[in-house]
């Protein structure tokens, strides 16, 4: 239970000086939304298949290990299983009668269900998976500067971009803190004779109740203290209209123009092999 | 020997991205019924040394011996180490969770299913020991106490579980000269009044002369050297090149070396310190001697 | 120049339990480019104070004037203000805001809307002030206590203020690197003429001011020059403070015939050229 980093992998920026982390975050985020846009769409296993691909690609120019990147997939294992099931079971389409394979009342599993409930998590799989590399491989930093350039439109109709990103680049600066508050807290009350490891899971989920609030006490003191030592140094986010400058400019480079041109053919071939696939 | 590090290893988060060296080869012994200290700057494994001899994690690669048994071999329940230590840590605020002194000091002995006369007994002593007396504190809330009433009801807490072994991990990290001097007294009290073995880590000098009866030097994951107090004293050039906050007196003596070579550094006080300047003034005629006054 | 005219301050006034007022009437003056220090015990009003003279906090009764501007004032003013006066917290992690560590001393400059050389020019200058150019691109996560906590003196420093507040900086920080850490601070403002105000509860620390401030439960003791503030001795221990330890044993090593040394003495320096001297 000590090491929770380990399985938790939001807002963990890794900086090892791959392609990826030196794209252009305009480029990376135009990319992302497109994959994330095209695995929305797919349904077919083949093409999906075809994905496997790009996330191989993926995954060797990001140069992170392939081990650490699947153990993270370990939190949602379980919340994914349930889901399975209650989408098999619940499932429902005016064909589905013809591949009935078994019912009771309100609950039915068909062929057709299951192959169905199937493509969904294989979807959720890719969508996490894109969205975990993103995070990986992009810094906070570039995180603000992409989404912000990218989102300026909206700050014309009166949508505080700015600050909402502020918002989020903060609060995902605070998920390893509390993270390591939460190790902290744990060992600490660990040494007072509460054993964490031990009883039925009711039991252990009942002991994890009076972390909460040190945590949410201490993670507020926080949020308070840095939000005055951010309007000390002239933040003015809470005001309307207000804007910053900024000393990096983003400069598309040819890697950029090159991926951008490479997901968008492959978005068009993936999108022709859901056409003509069967399955 | 109740506790002994063989060359221990071990590494946070091993296999991430994100690991960090915690220890690289440690080795100490912790005797039984004496007050050990481990002093070293921040990153230099104190706080892994913590976890490892409180049982929350085991060695990676090297011996732990806990009471003369491997806390690696399968056979070892870590239980007799998690029981028998106890830690108090820098915030008190997160070992507090119950919502009145009573219950929170009574915490680890009804964990042990202690019959409530003898668990009230230990409360009772528990927080005498710490100087907050047990019918006037007993009912109060422990969001409304004080930093240093909230200090000692921590400790209280886990002098309930009646360890053999408490561990203060930089307990004074924070506080002022006042409120350091009052914890400093406390745990002396202590000391005095328990036969317990103490484990004490901190990244200055000033508390651990005064309490140890030996200390371990650490730098980076390993000990630099180890002695009694006033030995360990001695090296101040070495203590302060590893960023070690030393006592005044001695910081001075040190900083006077360049015109006192000879001047004694394992001093802690003002009188020591007049002394120490009285016996090295012949280095300031061989000085000027040599500048020709 | 900074003003503090009869203010009073209390927490109770603002939803925290009832408290004594941690500030009683209390008024002084800091001109630009003085070099101030500030000691107290935990309680004594001294980071409330240093929250007043930021604009974090405003007065109950009373005010606080920054170049004129009140305190309390919005919009421009309070802008003008905020960018005068820096204040550097004791926790590095509760101040840094971005991932690298350029990006943050960067921070403010972007903030204050300068435009792009601009803001380089300053963000280089503040890195090299505080002998930071090695580690422009790192992560400060990765960074000890002690360089953590130059990248937000450093940040602080990028906005040009003209009144630095310190409060508490070397409490999570040790040794040699907490002490380097003042004198680099110190030298700066000098060089600059940016006044400093600094708050701590150690002693050691006030030797190197011009000017001490002793604080006790919310009023100000006493306003001087350390050597007078230390001829004060007696006081000083009432209220749980004390006199340095150079200082005393300054005081003995006179008493004993080394007369060459200065009858209040401030440093480990003063203490070797007196020896020296006395020798001869």
């Amino acid at each position: 239970m000590i090491e929770i980093s380990r399985n938790i992998a939001i807002g963990q920026y890794i900086n090892n000086g791959s392609s990826l982390t030196r794209m252009d975050p305009r480029a990376k985020l135009i990319c992302g939304v497109l994959l994330i846009a095209l695995v929305s769409y797919v349904s077919t296993f083949t093409a999906f298949a075809v994905c496997l691909l790009c996330c191989a690609l993926i995954q060797w120019a990001s140069r992170i290990s392939l081990v650490y990147v699947l153990q993270t997939f370990r939190v949602i294992v379980l919340f994914m299983l349930f889901i399975y099931v209650i989408e098999v079971l619940f499932y429902y389409s005016p064909t589905q009668h013809t591949s009935m394979i078994w019912q009771w009342g309100i609950f039915n599993i068909s062929r057709e269900g299951i192959i169905r409930s199937a493509l969904i998590m294989v979807r959720v799989v890719f969508l996490y998976y894109v969205v975990s590399m993103l995070m990986f491989t992009t810094s906070l930093i570039d995180l603000t500067d992409g989404s912000e350039v990218l989102l300026s439109p909206l700050e014309r109709i009166g949508i505080p971009v700015n600050a909402f990103i502020m918002v989020l680049v903060i609060a995902f600066k605070f998920v390893p803190i509390f993270i390591s508050e939460l190790e902290r807290l744990i060992k600490a009350q660990t040494a007072r004779g509460v054993r964490f490891d031990q009883g039925n899971f009711i039991q252990r989920v009942m002991k994890l109740g009076p972390l909460w609030i040190p945590l949410f006490l201490s993670g507020y003191r926080r949020a308070e203290a840095l939000s005055v030592a951010m309007e000390a140094r002239c933040y003015g986010g809470a005001i309307r209209g207000w804007r910053r400058s900024k000393r990096r400019a983003l400069h598309f480079q040819r890697f950029d123009y090159w991926s951008m041109a490479l997901v968008v053919v492959f978005c068009a071939v993936t999108v022709l092999v859901n056409i003509v696939a069967r399955y | 020997m109740l506790f002994e590090l063989k060359d221990v290893y071990y590494t946070y988060l091993r296999g991430t991205p994100f690991a960090a060296e915690g220890l690289a080869g440690l080795s100490l012994s912790i005797p039984e019924g004496k007050t050990v200290a481990l002093v070293g700057p921040t990153k230099s494994g104190k706080s892994t040394a913590v976890d490892l001899l409180a049982g929350l994690i085991k060695p990676a690669k090297g011996i732990l011996l806990f009471e003369g048994d491997d806390v690696s071999a399968p056979s070892f329940n870590i239980e007799r180490i998690r029981n028998s230590v106890g830690v108090v840590f820098q915030s008190p605020d997160m070992q507090i969770f119950e919502d009145t002194v009573g219950k929170d000091v009574s915490f680890g002995p009804r964990r042990k299913k202690i019959p409530l006369a003898e668990s009230r007994r230990l409360v009772q002593e528990a927080l005498e020991a710490v100087g907050i007396d047990y019918e006037d504190f007993r009912t109060r809330y422990t969001y409304a106490l004080s930093g240093g009433q909230k200090r000692r009801v921590a400790i209280a807490g886990v002098l309930a579980l009646q360890p053999k072994v408490i561990i203060f991990d930089e307990p004074t990290a924070g506080l002022d000269p006042r409120g350091h001097r009052e914890l400093l007294n406390m745990i002396k009290t202590l000391r005095a009044s328990r036969n317990m073995t103490f484990v004490y880590t901190s990244s200055s000098m000033d508390d651990v002369i005064e309490l140890a009866d030996l200390i371990y030097v650490l730098d980076r994951g390993r000990v630099a050297f180890s002695d009694a107090p006033r030995e360990v004293l001695a090296r101040a050039s070495e203590l302060a090149a590893l960023d070690i906050t030393l006592p005044e007196a001695t910081q001075i003596a040190l900083d006077l070396r360049e015109v006192l070579p000879t001047i004694r550094t394992d001093i802690v006080n003002l009188d020591e310190l007049e002394d120490a300047i009285e016996q090295a003034k012949h280095d300031l005629n061989a000085v000027s001697q040599k500048t020709g006054n | 120049m900074i003003e503090v005219n009869n203010v009073t301050f209390s927490y109770s006034a603002h939803g925290e339990q009832d408290a004594p007022p941690a500030l009683r009437d209390i008024s002084l003056q800091i001109d630009a480019g003085e070099i101030v220090t500030v000691i107290g015990h935990n309680g004594s009003g001294k980071s409330t104070l240093a929250k007043l003279l930021a604009a974090i906090l405003h007065p109950d009764s009373g005010e606080v004037l920054v170049d004129g501007l009140r305190t309390d004032a919005k919009g421009e003013d309070l802008w003008t203000i905020r960018q005068r006066v820096g204040i550097v917290f004791q926790n590095p992690d509760d101040q840094l805001v971005a991932n690298t560590v350029i990006d943050d001393i960067a921070f403010g400059p972007e903030n204050l809307r300068l435009p792009r050389f601009e803001i380089e020019e300053r963000v280089q200058e503040a890195m090299q002030l505080l002998q930071l150019e090695q580690y422009a691109d790192m992560a400060i996560s990765e960074l000890s206590i002690g360089q953590k906590q130059r990248v937000a003196i450093a940040g602080v420093l990028a906005m040009r203020p003209s009144y630095l507040l310190l409060d508490e900086p070397t409490t999570m920080i040790s040794g040699q690197i907490a002490r380097n850490l003042l004198s680099t601070v110190q030298r700066l403002a000098q060089e600059h003429g940016i006044a400093v105000i600094h708050i701590t509860h150690f002693m050691q620390e006030v030797t190197r001011f011009q000017r001490v401030i002793v604080m006790h439960e919310g009023r100000i003791l006493m306003d001087d020059t350390p050597d007078n503030v230390f001829a004060h001795g007696a006081e000083l221990r009432d209220i749980g403070l004390d006199v340095p330890m150079v200082t005393k044993l300054g005081q003995r090593l006179r008493a004993k015939g080394w007369t060459q040394l200065p009858e209040t003495v401030l440093s480990t320096q003063q203490l070797k050229e007196g020896l020296l001297c006395s020798s001869s």
